[in-house]
């Protein structure tokens, strides 16, 4: 296991800059997630690390080794592709030796770590089969064999997930997660999805356009958001973002007022809240809450409320947020100014 | 359900909508479609039907000659023989030496298929994925080759073959080295552009994420290329090996102009030979023709399924 350390590094595709002066460090053991929308470099991040993209500049180290000339399968890293990539050709346990019988292992321990490695990911009955024989959940166990075999120093793993069915992400997230606990190996973690971020990763980073935005825990982004694209990014359902002409009493010139749909409170009268009043379009009914989609001087605003509370369409209601739930934003540099 | 009261259009969709008729398949269905739709399907069978039969009809004439007697063959026009006999099998095995010739064209068609195989394989697949300078300049050049006609390229190649022996392989030994042989013919159809074609193609379509998998697990090129790729290729090398195959048995240009000795004849210039400047040998010519459809027959019926694939998947991605 190795800390992960990305020196202010750059790729660039013709006059295109994919990822832009990126500096993180990733500790021993941790596990990071790089979240954004899709363009905005976090698979040429993690590729750069794995090998497969040339830095063009900066500096990638694993450890205290910098690896930018280091060719990919003497980096000591292991990669869980999108696709998973299996070899379809070959059965699962040849999928799984593959790798080591390249790098010369000897036959007994080769034998040795592929067996462990479907006994923890519960491949013991699929060994002898081809991919196609499997369904998208083994296959992606497959995957995951093929790094842990390697026993590598950091896992990198770009999209894993998004090809299983929503019920199946969130059992093999959990399964992830606890695999990574128990092997305590580095992960360097891709996804565009949010939830999975902010369920998954030890730290996060969010990147846009290439560049970094905020690196932090999770709570840390959700509760301190330093800009509006981390803020509108992070939670869901989305945080409202708002003039603050729309909300009397936010206070400030040129701003832009944050608040999560799930601290809206229906206003029973006094409180240092804000209040404000707004026009219920539609009520979603999600079993324990309700989202209600307001809108307020035409702006759209969400709301999570209680069920037992009676809502339905057309009806005006006078809602607050609590002044301490309230992040304010600079409308043009978009930063969060603190009041 | 009951539809007794309904008007007509309405109890039809009704009865539609319960499963019960198709909509315009009831008793009061579109009039006249039914008609035109068997008159359109008469006509579509009428035309397949006149297009196999011209492509069947000279084949079945081949077979039905080779079973006639040379003066049966003149006698005007019968599809059947006749007065049937195997005379003409006898005689292009026993006059012409047809085994003879079929074994050299085994020995070159096998030969340069299987080199295209191998380096078309190698080639394609270093065209379709290694990045080095002037790849698509090169591989325009590969694909411009195939616009020269081999008549053009007689005279050039002829020449080479000549006088690229270099004048120390006679002191050595060699006195009566030559590629005017069996040699030259392989040596010069190697590999072919489009066989290059094909396998580039093919190559192309696999998914890139394989390959870095490979170079991730240690693999370098050539081992994800024998490994990973070349088994994944299946279809591709299907395709390659049949048209090759095919085109170098059914060959007469370059053997018969550089297949000087008659030990070394392949079946197209043995054929060739039943025609005589006043008379043709009919019956042995089919009979020599027929027998030389059979490998390629085999060879189509036991690999057409990948061979179908492959040609429709480079055709697929540019």
């Amino acid at each position: 296991m190795a800390s992960v350390t990305y020196d202010h590094v750059t790729k660039t595709f013709g006059d295109t800059s994919a990822v832009k002066d990126f500096l993180l460090e990733i500790t021993d053991g941790e596990f990071m997630v790089l979240v954004g929308p899709s363009g905005c470099g976090k698979s040429t991040a993690l590729r750069m690390l794995a090998g497969l993209e040339k830095v063009s500049d900066g500096r990638i180290l694993i450890g205290d080794r910098v690896v930018n000339n280091i060719a990919p399968q003497h980096r000591d890293i292991a990669m869980v592709f999108q696709s998973y990539a299996l070899y379809p050709h070959m059965t699962v346990y040849d999928n799984l030796a593959f790798g080591l019988r390249n790098q010369k292992v000897a036959k007994s321990d080769i034998d040795t770590r592929v067996r462990r490695a479907a006994d923890i990911l519960d491949l013991g009955q699929l060994i002898k089969r081809k991919p196609k024989q499997l369904s998208g959940g083994q296959r992606q166990r497959v995957a995951l064999g093929r790094a842990i075999v390697r026993e590598p120093e950091a896992f990198l793993m770009d999209e894993p997930l998004s090809n299983l069915d929503a019920k199946l992400r969130v059992q093999t997230r959990a399964e992830i997660l606890k695999l990574q606990q128990a092997l305590g190996t580095t992960t360097i973690y891709v996804t565009h999805d949010q939830v999975e971020a902010m369920t998954m990763g030890d730290r996060i980073a969010v990147m846009k356009l290439g560049v970094l935005q905020q690196v932090g825990p999770p709570e840390e982004l959700y509760r301190e958001p330093r800009n509006l694209f981390v803020a509108g990014f992070i939670g869901s359902p989305a945080m409202n973002l708002v003039p603050v002409e729309v909300l009397d009493g936010a206070g400030g010139q040129g701003r832009v007022a944050g608040f999560r749909p799930e601290h809206v409170e229906l206003a029973s009268g006094g409180g240092n809240g804000i209040g404000f009043d707004a026009r219920v379009e539609v009520v979603e009914y999600l079993g324990d809450e309700q989202l209600v989609h307001l809108t307020r001087k035409d702006t759209a605003i969400q709301a999570k409320l209680p069920v037992e509370e009676q809502i339905g369409s057309g009806q005006e209601l006078k809602l607050a947020v609590p002044r301490d739930k309230l992040l304010l934003f600079d409308a043009d540099t978009e930063e969060r100014v603190t009041v | 359900m009951d539809v007794e009261g309904l008007p007509p259009t309405q109890a039809v969709e009704e009865l539609a909508l319960e499963g019960e008729a198709a909509a315009g398949s009831g008793a009061r269905g579109i009039p006249g479609r039914e008609r035109a739709d068997r008159v359109r399907t008469a006509i579509a069978y009428t035309v397949m039907f006149l297009v196999a039969a011209l492509f069947a009809i000279p084949f079945l004439w081949t077979v039905s000659t080779s079973f006639r007697t040379l003066a049966d063959t003149v006698a005007g026009f019968s599809l059947l023989p006749r007065h049937w006999t195997t005379s003409g099998y006898h005689e292009a095995f026993h006059t012409f030496n047809f085994g003879r010739y079929t074994l050299n064209s085994a020995i070159i068609a096998g030969a340069i298929t299987l080199s295209n195989l191998v380096l078309a394989s190698i080639g394609g697949y270093a065209f379709a994925r290694l990045r080095f300078p002037g790849r698509e300049v090169l591989f325009m050049l590969v694909l411009g080759t195939l616009m020269i006609p081999d008549q053009l390229r007689l005279v050039p190649i002829y020449l080479m073959l000549v006088n690229w022996i270099p004048a120390w392989v006679g002191h050595v030994g060699w006195h009566d080295a030559s590629f005017v042989n069996r040699d030259g013919v392989i040596l010069i159809q190697l590999v072919s552009a489009t066989s290059l074609f094909l396998m580039r193609q093919y190559f192309l379509t696999i998914p890139r994420d394989l390959e870095e998998a490979a170079k991730l697990d240690a693999a370098g090129y050539f081992k994800t290329y024998r490994k990973v790729m070349l088994p994944l290729a299946g279809p591709a090398l299907a395709a390659v090996g049949i048209l090759t195959f095919q085109g170098t048995w059914n060959a007469l240009f370059w053997p018969a102009v550089l297949l000087q000795d008659k030990s070394q004849y392949t079946i197209p210039i043995g054929i060739a030979s039943f025609h005589f400047a006043y008379q043709t040998l009919w019956p042995p010519l089919m009979a020599a023709s027929v027998l030389a459809i059979v490998p390629i027959l085999l060879i189509f019926i036991l690999f057409q399924r990948y061979f179908v694939a492959g040609v429709a998947a480079a055709g697929v991605k540019g």
